[in-house]
């Protein structure tokens, strides 16, 4: 009996380490983003927006104005997917009653006019965006992003949806659209922006140092990105951040010699070093080949000349 | 094993002898294994915008994996290391000690021979020892790459503990030396290290010292013909005469087709090669 006993826990012991085996293995595979994004929520159009697709529900349904084809469709499909897809369309666009519209504008000017209708009920946020480097460069009348630019104008998303403008993996793209050039491009050459784009959610993208909404110019001393706040800021995520964190230039790529010319140094003689390596090899490997190729062919030429000496 | 046999029962020449010990093919398993697998998710870093990185991580089933696969062979690699040094300064007590593998004034006598005989100067090729010059820079190369990566990867690992010690700047410049260091490696391994061991016609499709650590005498008196001496003189003093092996070695050693196969691809490859690196010295 007791020897039964033994083999049956032997039995559990192995059933219990397959079974941690497959979890395991599964849990390695599971895909990197969050399933819960793009939950179908059974939304529909109430009365009132309706009406308002009856026209703006067209494809292709577009003005010209300024010179430039405003487009004037809505996607119905995606917009009751989206966050807002339970509100009216008058929510957002409260100068439009009755038809035909008075008052339109257009562009910047309607973002600036919708923005005004995200903070009745976006307050909290819309008063750290009043007082963030965008905000202020908006009320002052320069060239700023609004929310709409930032999160989408009808297909607005949770930062949990991989379609979202602002997911972790499209925030350097949505971002960029602005901030292009330098600052995108070390990003992206990062290791950050690297694990980012390959899908390690763990990894921080713009808004994770830079805040989302209360953004702030670095010589600000608010500013997250602040030379003194730096180290805070990166330990959100490296533990032990101490103040050498804050001693190195940012959003720096090696071939920036003006910015960062330590990581220009060591690149450059890295670069010297792979081509004298290319060259040692390349000289050598071919050049042996061609030898070898040459030396056969005198040993079968002189062996053919034998034969023929030989007959 | 039949060799062995063969020299227990008859007492004659072996035609094989052994070159890497049992320690040595160890050491070579688990530094190729660790290092392949280091650049297949290594680069798939360094190069993370491009489409070979989106496929490995597909392979791996996604980054965190992948990552900890990097980590894990990096581990395996300083073990390695370890292990060799270890072996180096213990495995003399066993093996002998040898001072074959340091740089000597003839390896630059033979280094500069070898460029006259490629360039058609002589035609008298140099006479290696055990070790030829370029096996030596190779191995100098590890010697030195490992630590060069190893302390640097370890810098971009824990970070943190890094900064106690320097300024971000300084692990900014270790993520450029760990990539780099890396890109040299590549290249002295697909390009060097396979075309000596394996694409070299006297060796081709591969060399055996690396599986069972023999050498035949034929390869040994070609390519190293100042060990094959030293060999004929010890077996000569047991009172065994070697005669010159007429056996020959390799398959493909006399093979055109190959050679010229060869060539086209390693020019093909050189020529992209220098296109893409030398620009970078003029950036």
């Amino acid at each position: 009996m007791p020897k039964v006993k033994v083999a049956g826990k032997a039995k559990v012991i192995v059933i219990i380490g397959v079974a941690f085996l497959a979890v395991g293995l599964m849990a390695l595979n599971r895909p990197a983003t969050g399933e819960q994004a793009g939950t179908a929520k059974t939304v529909a159009l109430s009365e009132a927006s309706a009406q308002c697709m009856q026209c703006h529900g067209q494809k292709g349904f577009s003005i010209t104005w300024n010179d430039k084809t405003v487009n004037l469709y809505v996607d119905e499909k995606s917009y009751l997917e989206s966050v807002h897809g339970g509100n009216d369309c008058v929510t957002c666009h409260q100068t439009i009653s009755g038809f035909p519209h008075e008052k339109v504008v257009y562009g910047k000017d309607l973002s600036k006019e919708v923005a005004g209708s995200c903070q009745m009920c976006h307050s909290n946020i819309a008063d750290k965006y009043q007082d963030s480097v965008h905000g202020r460069l908006a009320a002052k009348g320069k060239t700023a992003p609004y929310c709409a630019d930032c999160h989408g104008k009808h297909d607005i998303r949770r930062k949990t949806d991989a379609a979202s403008n602002i997911a972790q993996q499209n925030m350097s793209a949505t971002c960029g659209k602005c901030h292009s050039g330098k600052v995108i491009a070390a990003y992206e050459y990062s290791f950050h922006g690297t694990a980012v784009e390959l899908g390690y959610e763990n990894a921080p993208s713009c808004a994770d140092c830079h805040t989302a909404h209360s953004i702030l110019e670095p010589e600000n001393p608010l500013s997250t990105v602040a030379l003194e706040n730096q180290p805070k800021t990166c330990a959100k995520c490296h533990a032990n951040a101490e103040l050498n964190f804050a001693k190195g230039k940012k959003h720096a790529v090696p071939q920036d010699r003006k910015n960062a010319l330590p990581l220009y140094i060591v690149w450059k003689i890295f670069m010297v070093l792979i081509v004298l390596d290319l060259f040692k090899d390349g000289f050598i490997m071919i050049l042996e080949l061609v030898r070898r190729l040459r030396e056969t062919r005198a040993a079968a030429v002189t062996t053919r000349k034998e034969r023929s000496v030989q007959k | 094993m039949t060799e062995q046999k063969a020299e227990g029962k008859t007492n004659s020449v072996p035609m094989f002898v052994e070159r890497f010990n049992k320690h040595q093919r160890y050491q070579h398993l688990l530094l190729m294994i660790s290092v392949t697998m280091l650049m297949i998710t290594g680069f798939a870093i360094k190069f993370g915008h491009s489409a070979y990185a989106t496929f490995v991580v597909a392979i791996f089933g996604s980054f965190r994996n992948l990552f900890n696969v990097h980590l894990f062979m990096a581990v395996v690699m300083i073990i390695t290391a370890v292990y060799h040094l270890v072996y180096l300064i213990f495995g003399w007590r066993y093996y002998g000690v040898s001072w074959a593998m340091v740089p000597t004034l003839k390896d630059l006598t033979d280094a500069l021979q070898h460029a006259r005989y490629l360039l058609g100067l002589s035609k008298e090729r140099p006479r290696y020892g055990r070790y030829s010059y370029l096996e030596k820079i190779e191995y100098l190369a590890v010697f030195w790459g490992i630590p060069v990566i190893g302390i640097s990867g370890l810098t971009l690992w824990f970070p943190d503990i890094a900064a106690r010690f320097v300024p971000l700047w300084v692990i900014d410049a270790m993520r450029i030396v760990h990539s780099n260091e890396a890109l040299l490696c590549l290249f002295a391994i697909v390009l060097g290290h396979v075309f000596w061991e394996h694409m070299n016609p006297g060796v081709f499709p591969t060399s055996s010292v690396w599986i069972n650590g023999k050498i035949s005498l034929a390869h040994m008196a070609e390519e190293h013909p100042l060990e094959y001496e030293q060999l004929v003189k010890e077996y000569a003093a047991k009172g065994i005469k070697i005669e010159k092996p007429e056996h020959g070695h390799g398959r493909f050693i006399h093979s055109r087709p190959l050679m010229i196969a060869e060539l086209i691809a390693y020019i093909l490859i050189f020529g992209w090669l220098f296109w893409v690196f030398v620009p970078k010295l003029f950036v």
